[in-house]
């Protein structure tokens, strides 16, 4: 824009967002003859607003024409001022569910695996807040015109099993699920599905919900499940720990690291170099190398071999074949629970203990009772404390074995319990059913059945052939804590982890 | 109910506590001498005494006397080492209740408990 001040025509720029007016002076024009006046006629012909401010600019121009000084860059005459834009309405995740992790100082170590990508709330937990939409305010311009914040249109949308509290803020899961904002619209989905591999990509994963992995779960990831955990891929030395059932399509490759824990059941295509736990049956489909096997129910082999390792189903087994044509030691255990038998045995080694000692007072202060009234005071206190001590322990020999009671309550009566094994046991596999374990020597052909059963009043590990019905008994020995041979748990190797037991009633 | 055992040998109390906690009994309080029970009976007398004889400072035959002669009427039972016939008729003169001869089994100890209690009408 240009306006004239006398002969002299002034150029008015104004910025893109006519907040801003400048005036610009050329150095090859002569200003000196100009007064206050003709800028504001300038000012006026190209419609800026002269403001009090506007005034000022002029005055401090005009001093500096009068000391023949010519500005080089344009000369902000004018100022208004912007709008304050209004804010979208936004959706803020509760702060329990923000997992990305800064170190509070130098010598804190983050545990990467940690940084949960993927977000699960139990049903009725607080998912996050609405922060409701914030109106702008009017700017000015140059020339005097109110100038408009841009209208924004963004809402938060309720999706599927999510609720909004009264407080029309709030906003909370109905199902247990898997917690997924897009395109401003916030829901739960009651499964997790996770499309790709359990990585750095997704965090380990702590799920209300059923968990779904369509790729594989990496190497010391953890994924945890209130409900069950579905595998499409592969678990390598990976911790997998689920209240209902672990289902693998693949297998495990666990490296001597993997740990996997159900409360329910666990199915998998083949196991190796794993631990494996669950309070219902353990299901592989293939063959399990050098693993360890621990469940409340059944191990169905029936299809797959056991080579090397161990593996102890406290209701049976039915394996196609055990141990290999090289004599690696494989266990096989049926009947009880090897972590609860341990117990057992340790208590019974205990009680063994006290009633020994309990002899030992009971032989030194009887005699002496009989001759009471020759006892010194001093003998009398000792023989006192003695009786009690003798009798504490008999207390507590009383509670150890109501404690050994229980224990063994929670085993099937072993008469019920059997080992099927349909195609051969190979030698060096220790077999342990009940309280009793027999070492095969030499190679046994299937299908047999292996049970404890009375003869002639004796317990006896037998074997049966089911193709002859022919029955014939084992050498056996009793269990004891030397024989019984339990492998030990994996820790959790991630850094800044605990291990924490997983299944019930361990 | 509360019960102050008087006895020198620590593992004696114990021994005592432990067959008074099976009773249901564990306000406890406890002395290792005479002196040390009167000062403790200045400040709350207990409901049953179970006192000891030979003892340092004060010894338990002392100390009964001592609680009688203020009008404490609570019941006390002597357990200790003292089995002579002289000895107990001497306690119970003194105004012991009952008497316990060590060494004494938990369930001697417990019946001797109950009959005292059940002589001077307290439920147990």
């Amino acid at each position: 824009m240009v306006g004239t001040a006398g002969t002299v025509n002034i150029n008015v720029q104004v910025s893109p967002d006519q907040v801003k007016a400048f005036l610009v002076l050329r150095s090859d024009h002569n200003y000196s003859g100009l007064t206050e006046y003709d800028f504001f006629l300038v000012l006026t012909q190209t419609r800026i607003k002269i403001t009090p401010s506007t005034k000022q600019r002029v005055a401090k121009l005009m001093a500096m024409i009068r000391d023949g000084v010519i500005p080089p860059e344009p000369f902000l005459i004018s100022e208004g001022y912007p709008p304050v834009e209004s804010s979208d309405q936004e959706f803020i995740l509760d702060e329990k569910y923000s997992s990305t992790k800064h170190p509070a100082d130098d010598e804190e170590v983050i545990n990467f695996y940690e940084q949960h990508k993927l977000i699960t709330a139990e049903a009725g937990a607080v998912i996050g807040t609405i922060r409701s939409r914030q109106a702008g305010q009017d700017g000015l311009d140059v020339y005097g015109n109110p100038l408009k914040p841009k209208a924004k249109s963004v809402m938060v949308r309720l999706g599927e099993n999510v609720a909004l509290d009264p407080d029309g803020t709030t906003v909370r899961a109905t199902v247990d699920g898997q917690v997924i904002f897009h395109n401003n619209k916030i829901s739960v989905r009651t499964v997790l599905e996770v499309n790709g591999d359990i990585d750095f990509q997704t965090g380990n994963i702590d799920s209300a919900t059923n968990v779904v992995i369509h790729g594989s779960v990496r190497d010391l990831f953890i994924v945890r499940g209130k409900r069950n955990i579905y595998v499409k891929g592969m678990v390598e030395a990976a911790y997998l720990f689920a209240d209902g059932d672990i289902t693998l399509v693949g297998g495990v490759k666990g490296r001597e690291k993997a740990l996997l824990e159900a409360n329910g059941n666990i199915h998998a295509k083949f196991l190796n170099f794993a631990y494996l736990h669950a309070g219902g049956d353990v299901q592989i489909a293939k063959e399990a190398i050098n693993g360890a096997i621990i469940c409340n129910g059944w191990i169905d082999l029936s299809r797959g071999c056991l080579i090397g390792g161990h593996a102890f189903g406290l209701k049976g087994a039915d394996i196609k074949s055990i141990g290999s044509p090289t004599g690696v030691k494989t266990v096989v255990g049926v009947g009880f629970n090897p972590l609860i038998y341990r117990q057992i045995l340790q208590i019974d080694a205990d009680i063994k203990k006290d009633k020994a000692l309990v002899q030992k007072i009971r032989t030194s202060v009887e005699p002496l009772m009989q001759y009471l009234k020759r006892l010194t005071n001093a003998q009398r206190e000792k023989a006192t404390e003695l009786l009690f001590h003798a009798e504490t322990v008999e207390n507590h020999i009383r509670k150890k074995e109501e404690e050994k009671k229980k224990l063994l309550a929670s085993f099937p009566p072993t008469d019920e319990v059997e080992l099927r094994v349909t195609t051969r046991i190979f030698p060096n596999t220790l077999i342990l059913i009940g309280d009793r374990f027999s070492l095969i020597q030499e190679e046994i052909k299937g299908p047999v059945k292996l049970q404890l059963k009375q003869v002639q009043g004796v317990k006896e590990l037998v074997l049966i052939n089911q193709l002859t019905a022919s029955i014939r008994s084992l050498p056996c020995g009793h269990l004891d804590l030397d024989v019984l041979d339990i492998p030990l748990r994996p820790e959790i190797a991630q850094p800044g982890v605990k291990s924490k037991d997983h299944v019930q009633n361990n | 109910m509360k019960i102050m055992l008087v006895d020198d040998s620590r593992t004696i109390r114990n021994i005592e506590k432990n067959v008074l906690a099976q009773l249901g009994y564990t306000d406890i309080c406890e002395a290792g001498d005479g002196v040390e029970a009167l000062k403790l009976t200045a400040s709350q007398i207990p409901d049953l005494f179970l006192v000891d004889w030979n003892m340092p400072n004060m010894d338990g035959l002392t100390l009964i006397k001592n609680i009688r002669a203020q009008n404490i009427q609570v019941p006390i039972i002597m357990v200790t080492t003292e089995a002579e016939k002289s000895r107990v008729i001497e306690a119970l003169k003194a105004g012991v209740n009952n008497y316990v001869v060590k060494p004494f089994t938990a369930e001697t100890l417990s019946d001797k408990i109950h009959q005292t209690l059940a002589k001077l009408g307290v439920a147990v």
